[in-house]
């Protein structure tokens, strides 16, 4: 029997200090940017958890689901007038019957082919972004129209979308801390460790692959969300783009994979990182340097610790 | 018009054969599907965009130093590193490539900004017909060099003893092992010969093509799409899968818009891997 992590009382202190944590930096705006960026982050890498460090199906497509909840959000609000909260809802849905739309032939594929044949259905989705001009912009990229208004997910300062941010994570985590318990997390568990003797012994991997993608595309696409609403801009490369593929995978190997706080501990630590990077080389001259640096400490990582930082503290742990 | 598009596919299919042998020799090596290829072929058309800046020279003349400093960054990368990771897991090493091929996408997007490159190659706009169709010089040249190429790596492999180590070890790894071949040194010389053909084709794709830092991602799905088609670890099959990709990618261009090419190709690789999972030329 696994122990977990953190328990009860560590997630109530996190959740504790979260909380009050604004009364200090409200008036910051790097750290409370920093901050929101590390919720979005955490629930992309919650995401990519579920299916990749979960379920074993390294899928390099989960912008698709992030992006189609952004854009979700951007249409509906931009071009129909409809609440971003409801928009939000709508994202959901529609990143769950996206999900299938990829997943159905994707999940036919094993190893680097999935990983692949998942990257190819983003660039797709890239460039459809891109060919629906008159709908989403194209290169443009689309514009959420202003109107400071709660109804609107719009206020004069930032902290609403930290507390929006926030629950989306706690509430994420807790779908994911139950999906750890639960006898579709033992599945796919089971499908990421060997995916013939779990067929054999009656666990339909297809259907609970689909599952655990529709899970993760709602988590994905609840980042996307957020993120659209907060920078108030969306373009295809943004939402698409292999910019925030690479720091959701370096942020969940950094946590540990397959674990509840993983993707919650590695945005804590490597979203200041990229942050930092981009305060200290600002401006155009320097874009791309933060991606650098990411790539090294991901390849650092795999080297020295493959399991995370929690899975390397669950390990530790077992040993005594 | 098809059989335009037909032969212009074959031309351009010759070209993606040099990047996409480089993917399949690798992969047929270690099992490993190298995700910095596009990374490494976008690598070799900047460092020959910087050469033609300096020169003014016609950048085939660079192919030779290019495919050097490149072969020698890929040999470097399995020597120092890949070879470090844990030995069962694909998947790590899939991930190490990814790092690297986002360390080197970035860093081109830091050094030379992501505006589109481009060399001017009079050939370009020179035609001649046959039979009708109408044969651009600039794409006819490309073609010629890429066929050159992968004509000199059929005969390093087939008439070299480092060649047949390379061989061997693709055919039976532990065997060629008892055979006094060592498998780790075959894995360094394969990695750095897989990425200097990579660069290779980027040299040739530098002088008709415009480019971004971006590219490369693009370059390694089209080459891994390739491969597949062919059948994974076959060098012929490689060739061939390049010519498809180029094929579809030209009815794409021809009969439909560029923008979806991506999409296409998606599509044709899934309805590939559902009813020919093994490839063209691949055995079951």
């Amino acid at each position: 029997m696994r122990r977990p992590t953190l328990g009860w009382l560590g997630w109530g202190l996190f959740a504790a200090a979260a909380l009050i944590l604004p009364v200090f930096i409200r008036h910051n705006q790097f750290w409370l940017g920093t901050m929101i960026t590390i919720w979005i982050t955490t629930l992309n890498a919650q995401s990519w958890n579920v299916i990749a460090g979960y379920g074993g199906q390294w899928s390099l497509g989960q912008t698709v689901f992030f992006g189609v909840g952004a854009y979700t959000v951007a249409l509906t609000f931009a071009r129909l007038g409809l609440s971003p909260w409801l928009g939000l809802g709508l994202a959901l849905v529609a990143a769950m019957l996206v999900s299938w739309v990829v997943g159905r032939p994707t999940f036919r594929l094993r190893g680097h082919y999935f990983s692949l044949a998942t990257l190819a259905a983003a660039l797709a989705f890239e460039a459809m972004a891109k060919y629906f001009e008159s709908l989403t912009g194209g290169d443009f990229g689309i514009s959420v129209p202003l109107g400071q208004n709660w109804l609107n997910m719009q206020w004069r300062s930032n902290v609403p979308y930290y507390y929006v941010g926030l629950a989306l994570v706690l509430l994420g985590t807790l779908a994911v801390g139950r999906l750890d318990r639960s006898a579709l997390g033992l599945r796919l568990r089971a499908i990421r460790d060997n995916e013939e003797a779990a067929e054999s012994v009656g666990v339909g991997a297809l259907a609970v692959k689909l599952q655990a993608l529709a899970i993760s595309a709602c988590l994905a696409a609840a980042a996307g969300a957020l993120f659209v609403m907060y920078l108030k801009f969306l373009d295809p490369r943004s939402a698409f783009g292999l910019g925030i593929l690479v720091q959701t995978v370096l942020v969940s190997i950094a946590g540990g994979m397959g674990t509840v706080a993983g993707p919650l501990v590695g945005a804590l630590l490597m979203v200041p990182v990229g942050e930092w990077t981009n305060a200290m080389f600002g401006g155009l001259r320097w874009a791309g340097l933060q991606y650098v640096i990411y790539g090294l400490i991901l390849m650092l990582l795999i080297l020295v610790l493959p399991d995370g930082i929690v899975g390397w503290w669950q390990k530790a742990r077992a040993r005594r | 018009m098809f059989w335009q598009v037909l032969l212009s596919s074959l031309l351009l299919g010759g070209v993606y054969g040099v990047v996409t042998i480089g993917l399949a020799l690798i992969y047929g090596v270690m099992g490993v599907v190298n995700f910095a290829h596009g990374a490494f072929a976008i690598l070799g058309a900047y460092l020959t965009f910087y050469f033609w800046t300096v020169s003014g020279w016609n950048p085939y003349t660079f192919m030779v130093p290019v495919f050097v400093v490149i072969f020698g960054l890929g040999a470097l990368l399995q020597w120092g590193y890949l070879r470090f990771l844990p030995a069962g897991s694909v998947l790590a090493k899939l991930f190490g490539l990814l790092g690297a091929a986002y360390i080197i996408e970035n860093t081109l997007l830091v050094v030379a900004t992501a505006d589109y490159r481009s060399i001017p190659n009079a050939w370009l706009q020179t035609y001649w017909s046959v039979l009708g169709l109408k044969i651009n010089t600039g794409q006819f040249v490309a073609f010629c060099v890429s066929l050159v190429v992968v004509g000199l790596v059929a005969v390093f492999l087939q008439h070299t003893m480092a060649g047949k180590a390379i061989r061997a070890v693709v055919d039976d790894r532990e065997m060629a092992g008892a055979m006094g071949i060592n498998p780790a040194a075959i894995d360094i010389l394969a990695f750095g010969l897989g990425s200097g053909l990579a660069a290779a084709g980027g040299v040739v794709i530098a002088s008709y093509y415009t480019f971004t830092p971006a590219s490369g991602m693009l370059f390694t799905i089209l080459a891994f799409i390739a491969v597949v088609l062919g059948g994974m670890g076959s060098m012929t099959g490689a060739l061939l899968g390049g010519f498809v990709v180029a094929l579809v990618q030209n009815l794409i261009i021809a009969y439909g818009t560029i923008e979806l090419q991506m999409l296409g190709l998606f599509v044709v690789f899934i309805l590939i891997l559902v009813v020919r999972p093994q490839g063209i030329l691949g055995a079951r």
